[in-house]
Parts: C-alpha cells; structure tokens; sequence
C-alpha cells in the first residue's frame, strides 16, 4: 500500500526545494531530507502506472514503476541523502535548491512511462544542474553553466523532436524498448547519447562538472549521466552499436586522466570510462549484461560520489583541487585518506568492493560472445581505471610530497557522508546478494569464485607492480600545470575561430552590399521628390505624401492581382 | 627554520617508508597469486585468458602502455593552464 499522493515521487521534491528559500538555515537541511523521506515512501509502490495525466488528447504516465525504475529510483534517493549530509555545513539556499529539485527531477525523469514526461524531466535535470554549476559564483562556473545549459537543452530538443516523430510514426508516446533504424529512433538515441557523454559528446562533462562548488560537483556526478544510462536501458537494450560506443568510452578517458592536473576533471575523465562499460553491458542486451549494467550504475554512484567527496573535502580545506599543488595530507587529514582509499579500491574492482561485484556481471556477459576485442578493451580499461582512479587520485593527494598544511576541521556533515558511503562500499562488496537481489532480470549468482578473484587481483597487482617500476624509474609522469584538450575544444576553440574567419571574409562583402542599398535607396528617395516636386500637372502635392499614396496603390493593386491569379 | 627541514626530510622519510610498504604488499600479493596459479586450476572468459598468469602480464603492460600514450599524448592535447580562460576573460574568478 503506498501513500496516495497524486503526486509524482520527484515531484515532491522539487516542490520541497521551492519552499527552502523561505525557511531558516538551520532547518533547510532537516526539510530537505524530509522532502526526500516522503519521495521515497513511493519506492513501495507496486508495479503499473500509477499517476496519469490527460493533457491535450495524450495520456502522461507520470509515475511508472517496475523492475527497472525500482533500482535507479532507490539510488537516486540514497545519492541525495548523501549529497545532503556531505553539504549540511552549506548556507547557500540557492544551491540547496537546485540540489533538491534536481535530485526531484531525476528521480521524477525514471519515472516517466512516456517520452513526452520524459522530455519534460529531462530537461527539468538540465536547468536544476545549471543552477548548482551556477551556485560556485565564479566567472568560470558561470562560462561553463551557459555552455553546459546549450549542451543539455540541445539533448532536450532532439529528444522532444524524436518523440514527435516516433509519435507521428507509430502513433504512441510509450516510453518502451526502440530499435534504431528511424530518424525518431536516432533523435532520440543522441538525445541520450549527449547526457551518456558519448564519445565527442563528452566534453560538457569534464568542462563543467570540477567547475561547481565542492559540495555542486557531489550532486552533479550522481544524476544526469546515470538517467542517461537509465534511459538507454529502457530504450535501447541489446543495440550493438552500444558495445562499440561504450568500448571506446571505457579506453579513451584513461589516456587523458593520465595526463590531466585537476583531480576532479580526472574523476570526471573516469566518469566517463565507468559509464562506457554500462554502455556496453546495455548494448549486449541480455538479462545478465543489463542486470550488469544497472549493478554498476548503482555501486558507481556511490564510489564516485565518494571519490567526489574526498577530493572535494580535500579541497574544501586547501582551496585546491590540482595534483601539482596537492600530497602529504595523509596525516592531516587520515579519515579522508582512508574514504578516499575505499572509494578508489571500489572503483578499481577490487574483490570486496563494491565495483568487483558489479563489474563481473558486465564481464561475464561479455564473456563467449563474439565481441572478443570489446572484452579485451574493457579488460585494457581497467588497468586504466587502477592508474587513475585507484593510484593518482590517493597517491596524488595524500601521499607523493611532503606537506606542512595546517588543516582546520572537517564540517561533521562531509565526514559522516564519505562514512556512510564508504560502509556501503564494502557492504555490497561483502554482502553482494543485497545488491543482487534488486536487479532488474534473472537472478544472480555469487560473483567470488577462484577464477574472477584470482583473475581480477592479478590484473590489478600486476598493474600495481607497474605502477612502483614506473616510479622507481622515473618514467612516470610529473604532474603539470597545464589544460588538457578536449572534445568541447571543438566549440570553445576551434568553431569559434572558425567563425570568425569566415566573419572577416563575409563583413566586409556585407558592408559594401549594405552601402550600395543605402545610396540607391537614398538615390530613388531624391527622384521621387523630386517628381513630386515637380508634378507633370495639377496642383502640387506634398512629396513624400504623393510617394506614399503611390506605393500604397502599387501594393493594393498587385496583392488583389496575385488573389484572382 | 631547522626545525621545518628536520620536519620535512621526516616526512619524505615516512613516504619512501610508505612506498616500500606498498611494493611490499604488491610483491607478497603477487608471489602468493604466482602459487594460486600453479596449483589451482583458474579459467577465462575466452581461451586465451587460461594461459599462465594471462590477467596479471596483460595488466602490466596495459598499465604501462596506458602512461606511456598519455605521456606521448602530452605532446599534441596539453596546452598552458589559461588557454580557455584568456580568450574566454575567466581569468577574474571570484
């Protein structure tokens, strides 16, 4: 029996999150876990469409729920919690509220049985998130916010445009499995590609995402990427282009986590690589790879909000998230280093980890099908995964120089989030069946047996074992100060200069054309007063008079002519 | 002044203290992974991941292909710290 509210879950949220510019300080964050309390309650509904709404002949599911919204719903509500607690030392209302209603929007977007409710929360993600990019009040942040928000909104338009057109085609707007073929289906299969950050359509996410405040980039990194994930789950399981996109995801982010300085775009880089492997466990398609996919979705949520979390506590304290100008802190700040080192471990797949028992799932889908070179990619990736997130992030920042930082109090809030996220990164490490048992399709069965484990820790020492030869070596790079170019750079760089090149040819064409219009113009209006300064006979009318009611006759005349024509 | 060099080569000592301990862990891990894999029977997904110690050479050296490319990378995608943000005047942060 669940609560009736007539409402969407996420809807309560965002209802919540406009009430908490009015409250007091101290209690937005009380109100903003009870906003979050009652939208959850709806996690018992039962399957079936819940919330319909008639709106201009069409029927909005606004409150599906069945086996694939349950675990999405479930950690979208656990991922805002978390982002509460991690910023309950945060006065900003503003950021608050854009945390709040985001969340609420997300939540709301799974659970949209149609495309046009879809639509709405989708978009409804994207201008709640611009706000948090917003809330960081920096001139970068709000650069960043207005390109993001072109990214996001452009996503939103080929997603209602698909819809139009999926509707036009097969007169329905149901939110079901789709096979790519039409240019309904490929509208809306770059709609989420784009919040996928499939590969070129990457670079908002590693631009924008370090951009927000400490506490900002906590929320961002839990949402839009995983209802992206959520959607193409929904819409395109078992589509083999996806195995290929989502390879490519996985390998190429690891080259440019190696070499990037700001730890936060390196934990955006990885973001991207974990969502290639759920990509590819969509796009095989099959009970296992999907519960797969929805399994790693789920535990990276909570490993990267972790990581998110260390850093940003990290930089909360040193005003820094550069690895050039971090290390040392592992004896100011050693509750911190160990969240960071569990984060990390997590995402690297170490057996006990959460990420271990996710990651089997994707493997062993992989595993015996044709697709032998995207196994071995993603086996490639996750060394990658171990260099970046596994070694630099810790190493980087709490360990590699000596630091005589003085660092002031962590709030309790941060400390209490990156615990309880830490526990619930060897919980389900420990304890996968808890995680299990909510997927979405088949049963699963226990992922520790011999070969994995024994497989995945060579993979991982070894890699470990590479890193020390690098280091004792010197051939592992230093950490500079730098930019690393990415896909955005095609429209922050190069379609700007482009632009302007093409401006400097055609300005000037333009200008002379604009000139000769004025002068002959100019030339016509001294005719005509002239004539009619001078009329052939009669009395003399005021030009511009007579030139008026001239052309008001031409124009009466030639509009009745193209009528009876 | 002293007493700050004192500190620091204290620190870099528990570093490289640190540093072994890690090498250590990785060494011993290995070696006992070395036995597993000579007395137990571990299977792959595909053939090829049965061969001896198949997981632990290919992460070697993806792990070192991984850094050296993005060493080699540096060269054509690093750029200078404000190369956006001198075109774009986000030099100004508040």
């Amino acid at each position: 029996m669940i609560p009736d509210f007539g409402l969407p879950p996420g809807l309560l949220m965002i209802i919540g999150a406009g009430l908490i510019p009015f409250l007091p300080a101290n209690l937005r964050h009380i109100w903003m876990l009870l906003a979050i309390a009652c939208s959850a309650t709806t996690l018992t509904a039962p399957y079936g469409d819940h919330v319909i709404w008639a709106v201009m002949g069409m029927e909005l599911s606004l409150f599906h729920v069945d086996n694939l919204t349950f675990p999405f719903s479930l950690i979208f509500h656990i991922a805002a919690v978390l982002t509460v607690i991690y910023s309950w030392h945060v006065k900003s209302w503003a950021e608050q509220t854009a945390v709040l209603s985001y969340a609420g929007a997300a939540i709301a977007a799974v659970h949209a049985g149609d495309l046009i409710s879809l639509f709405i929360w989708w978009e409804a993600t994207a201008i709640t998130s611009v706000f948090i990019i917003l809330a960081a009040d920096t001139v970068s942040a709000r650069h960043a916010a207005m390109r993001y928000l072109i990214i996001q909104v452009s996503s939103g338009v080929l997603l209602i445009g698909g819809a139009a057109l999926y509707f036009h085609e097969y007169g329905r707007i149901t939110f079901e499995s789709m096979t790519l073929g039409s240019v309904a289906t490929w509208f809306i299969f770059i709609a989420f590609g784009i919040k996928a950050a499939f590969p070129f359509l990457n670079g908002w996410l590693q631009d924008a995402y370090p951009e927000a405040s400490v506490t900002g980039t906590v929320a961002l990194s839990a949402f839009t990427t995983k209802l992206a994930i959520y959607a193409l789950a929904r819409g395109f399981p078992g589509t083999e282009l996806l195995i290929w996109i989502g390879a490519v995801m996985t390998a190429f982010p690891v080259f440019f986590a190696v070499i990037e300085n700001d730890l936060r775009r390196v934990l955006s880089f990885s973001l991207n690589n974990q969502l290639g492997f759920m990509v590819v466990a969509i796009g095989i398609g099959t009970p296992l790879a999907l519960n797969g996919a929805v399994a790693h979705a789920f535990v990276h949520i909570i490993y990267k909000s972790l990581l998110f979390m260390s850093v940003g506590t990290v930089m909360f304290h040193t005003g820094t998230a550069k690895a050039s100008e971090l290390g040392g802190l592992y004896k100011q700040m050693p509750f911190t280093m160990i969240c960071c080192i569990i984060g990390a471990m997590s995402i690297s797949a170490f057996p006990l980890f959460s990420g271990f028992v996710a990651k089997s799932l994707t493997m062993s889908a992989l595993g015996g099908t044709e697709f032998i070179l995207a196994y071995f990619v993603l086996l490639f990736a996750s060394a990658g995964v171990l260099e970046h997130s596994g070694i630099k992030i810790p190493f980087f920042t709490f360990f590699a120089h000596p630091s005589d930082r003085i660092i002031g109090k962590t709030p309790n809030g941060m400390l209490i989030a990156m615990g309880i996220a830490a526990v619930m990164c060897i919980g389900i490490g420990v304890f996968p069946q808890l995680l299990y048992q909510i997927l979405p399709y088949a049963k699963v069965k226990n992922p520790y047996d011999l070969s994995h484990v024994t497989g995945q820790l060579q993979l991982l020492l070894l890699a470990g074992l590479a890193f020390v030869v690098l280091m004792r070596t010197g051939l592992y790079p230093p950490e500079i100060k730098s930019t690393v170019l990415n896909s955005d750079w095609f429209y922050r760089r190069l379609a700007p200069s482009i632009i302007s090149s093409v401006l400097a040819i055609i300005m000037p064409i333009v200008k002379a054309v604009d000139d000769l219009i004025i002068s002959v113009a100019k030339t016509i209006m001294r005719g005509a007063k002239w004539v009619s300064e001078h009329p052939v006979s009669g009395p003399v009318i005021p030009g511009p008079a007579a030139l008026v009611q001239v052309i008001v006759l031409v124009v009466i005349v030639a509009a009745i002519y193209a009528n009876l024509g | 002044m002293k007493n700050n060099d004192i500190n620091k080569k204290v620190e870099i000592m528990t570093l490289e203290r640190f540093g072994r301990a890690f090498t250590f862990v990785v060494v011993i891990g290995i070696v006992i992974l070395l036995v597993i894999e000579i007395f137990a029977h571990r299977h792959g997904e595909f053939a090829v991941e049965d061969m001896f110690f198949f997981p632990g050479i290919f992460g070697f050296i993806a792990f070192i292909f991984v850094v050296m490319a993005g060493t080699l990378l540096r060269r054509f995608i690093m750029r200078d710290e404000d190369y956006y943000s001198k075109r774009e005047g986000a030099n100004d942060d508040t």
